[in-house]
């Protein structure tokens, strides 16, 4: 018979193996986490507050659509034609859309802007070179302390170099779809923006927010390009979860609809269309909507 | 769908990241090095086998949220312990006391006692029937020091009470093993 001590140890190696987990185990767990975006985010490193001069005043508003139909791919064209009201529009943007283009090719379209304007020059769409007007509205004026940020206990809080990476999108879509009223080129805008209110922490706070919620939603839509409509899904359940009040919540529910669509969960398309062009016949994305499994045509 | 412009210009962020970022893993490296200890040290330290899931799930997600809070004092690994700990110890709070564990609901004695056709399946169940009959206190340093072989002063820093209370539940708990393998042993040996 075996000594205690031998078989203490016996006992202890098999309970090891027995609590291990099981391949089963493994891929149930791993499907959970797989949805959530952290899942091929690096961990949150520092916070800096990255869009200070992205205020509220444009949140919301149809540059808002633009930029994002720009960005995500939907009826671009459709919202500079609304954003506008300019009829020629729609076909400069669908060209520009259509070209091997670059944000600068999307401005004619978008403003006639005049030559030599913030978003035509070259460093638009390269954050690190970004024009002077534009580095008053994006460059972190100081560190946010983890502590105020309600971000901060967000798992799937983005990178530093992926907030700012969008919030130079943001910034150049903006300038070129949204010329001034006030007959100020849209890179005088940009600077004037930061000027007004150099300290809001408010706006810090809501455009650091917004550019996590636009990563995230990017993502949801590559991954739907990629047809891994599971995926996007599960990034648009985190939305939900991290910014149920967020600002882009149209793109988010259009996101959701083609997902479904892809999925062959057409019943659940239908219902969340439904309620989508209830609330937001005129959207840029209605049209979208309506062509996808959920439109009943 | 069409990419947009602005998106072909802007390659994907991940391959953007700043170097200072590369040595912070994402989620799926976290969890392809720690998911086996993690999930060995939730279910033995009493969270139910409904929950284990969950547990498991959030030590994870906690994991890679505090990440850069990890200041490196201990290693990465016990580190996880620690979160892996707290959050057994909320699931375990949560399910007040809970027996659903069909493993635990198995009459020990019905079975050949540990011996040497001991099988893994005994084995582990015979730990987890000890680690359900002893205090918490005890189990966990049981599970730590025993279970999962960290030093002494690991399992301190994890449960945050001094090294010799370690030492001295450590020494308790032994004891109680050894006491219950005796026991084993005999009703073996009576059969």
């Amino acid at each position: 018979m075996m000594d205690v001590e031998e078989l203490e140890r016996a006992l202890l190696e098999g309970a090891r193996k027995e609590l291990a987990p099981s391949a089963s185990d493994r891929m149930r767990i791993q499907s959970r986490l797989v949805g959530n975006p952290a899942w091929f985010l690096p961990a949150p490193a520092l916070r800096p507050s990255l869009l200070r001069g992205l205020t509220r005043s444009w949140q919301g508003g149809l540059g808002l659509g633009f930029a994002l139909g720009a960005l995500l791919g939907f009826g671009a064209a459709r919202g500079v034609e609304r954003a506008l009201g300019h009829h020629s529009a729609p076909v400069e943007a669908a060209t520009a859309l259509a070209a091997p283009g670059s944000a600068a090719s999307l401005l004619p379209a978008a403003g006639e802007l005049p030559a030599g304007s913030a978003a035509a020059e070259p460093g638009a769409a390269s954050p690190p070179e970004l024009p002077s007007g534009e580095l008053a509205a994006v460059q972190p004026a100081a560190v946010q302390p983890a502590a105020v940020q309600p971000a901060a206990v967000q798992p799937a809080a983005v990178q530093p170099a992926a907030v700012q990476l969008a919030a130079a999108q943001f910034a150049a879509v903006q300038l070129a779809a949204v010329p001034d009223k006030s007959g100020r080129t849209p890179h005088a805008r940009g600077a004037g923006a930061a000027g007004r209110r150099p300290h809001s922490s408010e706006a810090e706070e809501s455009g650091s927010t917004l550019a996590r919620e636009l990563a995230l939603l990017q993502r949801a839509r590559r991954a739907l390009n990629r047809n891994d409509a599971l995926l996007a899904l599960g990034i648009v359940q985190s939305l939900d979860e991290r910014f149920p009040n967020g600002v882009l919540m149209e793109e988010r529910v259009a996101t959701r609809i083609l997902s479904l669509c892809q999925l062959d969960r057409a019943d659940e398309a239908r219902a969340q269309a439904q309620h989508f062009l209830l609330e937001h016949p005129r959207s840029v994305y209605a049209e979208r909507v309506r062509h996808s499994c959920a439109g009943g045509r | 769908m069409a990419t947009s412009p602005l998106e072909r210009l802007l390659p994907e962020p991940a391959a953007n990241w700043p170097a200072q970022a590369e040595s912070l893993p994402d989620l799926a490296t976290l969890f392809r090095s720690h998911f086996d200890f993690v999930w060995r040290v939730a279910r033995s330290l009493g969270v139910p086998a409904a929950s284990v899931d969950d547990a498991v799930q959030d030590v994870f997600l906690t994991v890679h949220r505090r990440l850069s809070e990890f200041e490196g004092r201990a290693s990465m690994r016990t580190w996880i312990y620690a979160i892996t700990y707290r959050t057994a110890q909320n699931h375990r709070r949560r399910s007040q006391r809970q027996r659903c564990d069909a493993l635990l609901e198995e009459p020990l004695a019905e079975g050949p006692g540990p011996g040497e056709q001991l099988e893994h399946a005994r084995a582990g169940r015979f730990v987890m029937k000890f680690l359900e009959g002893v205090s918490a206190e005890k189990r966990d340093v049981f599970v730590l020091s025993v279970l999962e072989e960290l030093n002494a002063p690991e399992v301190a820093e994890i449960l945050g009470v001094k090294l010799n209370t370690v030492y001295s539940r450590l020494r308790l708990v032994r004891a109680d093993f050894r006491a219950a393998l005796d026991r084993a042993a005999a009703r073996e040996g009576t059969r």
